[in-house]
């Protein structure tokens, strides 16, 4: 367990570069459609659930520290 | 103490940041082998497309040799009886281009178009040509190649069909796609009429029905239903600024006119904003006009040679184009 927990923050920040490049090539170039199809919806919800993880993590320490 | 600490935080800040770029880095590649090359490996050849739409619905349509007399008959004066080659036009029994070069502004900001006016004598002097001569996902080939086995008289760059997944998409009547995607899109039907509709403005089953010669899915659409510019423009911010520009326009069944504009070259040509391209349109009296594939895809070529210049020097392969040929009957 304590191991998902250091990765988590490392998965989450290169979830949000990956995205965020998608998301700059797809505004430069809509018509290849960075944004569509299966991929990129796996690319969002990987991104959205390790934030999700992400933030559980950080608020259940934050409980435990206060 | 010092080295206590630092075992206990793990790796130093530096090394993590390179670690999560790589990480970054490899889910890039894992995406663009699924978004990529996975679909363009996969992709099927024309005949795995759905059933081409019946070619002619409309009972004009049915009777090619009528239409065709008809718009020979109608344009006879902008015909000849014998191909006549020039610098800037050609004229055939049943075919009349005619060339201009203009510009917009001036000194650096200055933008330089060319003009085609097209009269055709049937619906098969006016089609398409994919790239490799198929309907396929990433596939692209040479401007001039394309040019060449296509006989073109006159071609441009059209919307780029082959790196659209989904869309209203079909090319002289065979079907790419007819998957709805939130574009604008631009019809050619059977009877010569082009017709442009909004993103949200057209259903596709009823458009079917009427029997699609061409459906270009790029835009936005240039005028609006009597013949003006629109007062907005649904595109980004990147679209929306000068750039080289590929578009189509249409007065009449059997007359049409293209227009290319040169940009992103200092000194020779800035380019065109959408809004630009729009007035160009009104300016020549179009009915109804398309904005294609622009940018480094925006070309135009004549008897086989480049009429406009390219901006990312030419080197940049399209996926399709529109062009103006002579069939048996007019050559």
């Amino acid at each position: 367990m304590k191991w998902i927990r250091r990765a988590l923050p490392h998965l989450t920040i290169a979830f949000a570069i990956a995205l965020l490049t998608v998301a700059i090539l797809n505004e430069f170039n809509p018509r290849m459609g960075f944004l569509q199809g299966r991929p990129a919806l796996v690319l969002i919800c990987a991104a959205c659930l390790c934030a999700a993880a992400c933030g559980a993590v950080l608020y259940s320490r934050d409980r435990r520290e206060k | 103490m010092h080295e206590k600490k630092k075992d206990k935080k793990g790796l130093s800040p530096w090394l993590a940041a390179v670690l999560d770029l790589l990480l970054a880095g490899g889910i890039l590649l894992v995406f663009t082998f699924f978004q990529l090359v996975l679909p363009a490996l996969r992709a099927a050849p024309v005949e795995a497309a759905p059933t081409p739409a019946p070619p002619s619905p409309t009972p004009e349509a049915t009777q090619e040799p009528d239409t065709r007399t008809e718009w020979q008959k109608k344009f006879a004066a902008h015909f000849t009886d014998e191909p006549v080659w020039t610098e800037n036009s050609y004229t055939s029994p049943n075919v009349s281009i005619q060339l201009e070069t203009r510009t917009l502004g001036e000194g650096s900001g200055q933008t330089v178009y060319h003009v085609a006016d097209i009269y055709v004598g049937s619906l098969d002097n006016i089609c398409t040509y994919t790239a490799n001569n198929e309907l396929k996902y990433y596939s692209t080939q040479d401007a001039m190649e394309m040019d060449e086995a296509s006989g073109a008289l006159l071609a441009i760059s059209g919307d780029f069909y082959s790196y659209q997944k989904s869309g209203f998409l079909i090319r002289n009547g065979e079907v790419y796609s007819t998957e709805y995607a939130y574009s604008s899109v631009c019809v050619m039907f059977y009877d010569g009429s082009i017709e442009v509709y909004p993103q949200d403005g057209y259903d596709i089953d009823a458009l079917m029905e009427r029997g699609i010669y061409q459906a270009w899915s790029f835009g936005p659409p240039l005028l609006d239903e009597e013949g003006k510019t629109f007062e907005s423009y649904n595109v980004s911010t990147t679209v929306g600024y000068p750039n080289p520009r590929s578009a189509i326009g249409y007065y009449e069944p059997g007359h049409y006119c293209f227009v290319v504009a040169d940009g992103r070259q200092e000194g020779y040509s800035k380019g065109l904003t959408v809004w630009e391209l729009a007035g160009i349109f009104e300016g020549l009296g179009c009915k109804s006009a398309y904005n294609l594939d622009g940018g480094g895809s925006a070309l135009m070529t004549f008897h086989h040679q480049r009429y406009s210049r390219q901006s990312n020097g030419a080197d940049r392969e399209l996926g399709d184009i529109i062009l103006i040929r002579e069939t048996e009957a007019g050559a």
